[in-house]
């Protein structure tokens, strides 16, 4: 049995989805127990209580922000992941390969399960896909890698795993078990430049420095947020990266 | 939708941005795009394309090398090693199949590996020597 945990409906159309989908899920017979969290039940605490109840398989259901901060909480319990991503762009489809909301129902029960990639900041924070920093200003960043140090001017620094992200780049599946993560600067020459386009939409930022590592320092001349997809900050300079390999386990779909 | 990704034959892409300044070793397994400043040794299983803006002090090594920079210190190219208009190589080279461009500053040694002297030319050049 599951123990699915729903995002706070941000409108109308969003609570229409969520119960179309609890009751494919009741008719699919794989619903166990969901939750939609709620102003006074946040989205950890239910997670949580998700965990303490023994459900070995915990399904996320939101944005990628509500699944980047939450995955590391179950992963870190050793149990498994699923994610019925509730957003068309979310970088999340790749990596569980399905396209549509119901193809995730009928890929649950099978559970084939995959392990993934997840990227540490500092010491307790974790991610899945990708954080940033953006500063509207020019900042001189020092990065510091296994082999080399760099320094460089930027605007936009964003640290991926593997590629994934909204930024316009489209995601690499095998990128995030390669277990390293990816640096991309871009500078203040680089807004000049034309875009590139991805799949799902055209990104202003070109970045002209990319840099695949297993871990990395950051410091900068000033202290600046690492925001998460949603722009919530979650960190500041200086920090530490580093990937943890195949810390989380995922529900896939059968890759054929 | 049948999902079927690609497995990644080689490592990943590493590009170096116009204004980055590198201190260190630049190692990788996948292609490498240089267009700042390198003061270190670059090395890779892959390509490597040093941009017009790129600066390098310190060898580079990889299966091809095309220059469009400048260079200085040596460089082995296990297979093709192409030194453009703009590019300036100040070292020794060491590859299999060697292109200098017109315009190209070239000023070092040159050798390519696996080609051995006619033996023929030896022979004369010891009859010359007697």
């Amino acid at each position: 049995m599951y123990y699915y945990v729903f995002e706070q409906p941000k409108n109308k159309r969003e609570a229409g989805l969520q119960n179309r989908i609890i009751a494919e899920l009741e008719a699919e017979n794989i619903l166990g127990e969901a939750v939609i969290a709620n102003p006074i039940q946040k989205p950890k605490e239910l997670v949580e209580i998700g965990l303490e109840k023994g459900f070995r398989t915990i399904v996320l259901a939101g944005s990628d922000s509500f699944v980047n901060n939450l995955a590391p909480i179950i992963a870190e319990k050793k149990r498994v992941v699923g994610i019925i991503p509730l957003a068309r762009e979310s970088s999340f489809w790749n990596l569980i390969g399905c396209y549509h909301w119901r193809e995730i129902i009928k890929a649950l029960p099978q559970r084939r399960t995959e392990n993934f990639d997840l990227v540490r900041l500092g010491q307790e924070k974790f991610f899945l896909t990708f954080v940033k920093i953006e500063d509207q200003k020019q900042f001189v960043a020092f990065l510091e890698f296994p082999d080399f140090k760099i320094v460089v001017p930027a605007k936009t620094i964003i640290f991926t795993n593997g590629g994934f992200g909204q930024e316009g780049f489209v995601g690499n599946y095998f990128l995030l078990k390669d277990g390293k993560l990816q640096v991309l600067i871009s500078g203040p020459k680089d807004e000049k430049r034309g875009g590139i386009f991805s799949f799902f939409k055209k990104s202003e930022k070109v970045f002209s420095t990319k840099i695949p590592t297993p871990w990395l320092k950051i410091k900068t001349e000033r202290p600046e947020k690492i925001l998460a997809p949603d722009g919530t900050a979650i960190g500041q300079t200086p920090a530490g990266l580093a990937v943890e390999k195949n810390a989380v386990r995922i529900i896939v779909k059968r890759r054929v | 939708m049948v999902f079927e990704p690609k497995e990644q034959k080689e490592g990943q892409e590493t590009l170096i941005g116009e204004d980055v300044v590198l201190n260190g070793n630049l190692k990788s397994s996948g292609p490498i795009q240089i267009n700042g400043r390198i003061k270190g040794k670059v090395e890779t299983e892959a390509d490597v394309v040093i941009g017009e803006t790129a600066k390098i002090n310190g060898s580079v090594k990889a299966k091809n090398v095309f220059i469009n920079g400048t260079v200085w210190g040596n460089i082995i190219a296990l297979e093709d090693l192409e030194v453009n208009p703009t590019g300036k190589v100040f070292g020794d080279i060491l590859t299999k199949n060697l292109i200098i461009k017109k315009g190209a500053v070239f000023v070092g040694r040159s050798g390519m590996e696996g080609i051995e002297e006619p033996k023929e030319k030896k022979k004369d050049k010891k009859a010359e020597k007697s």
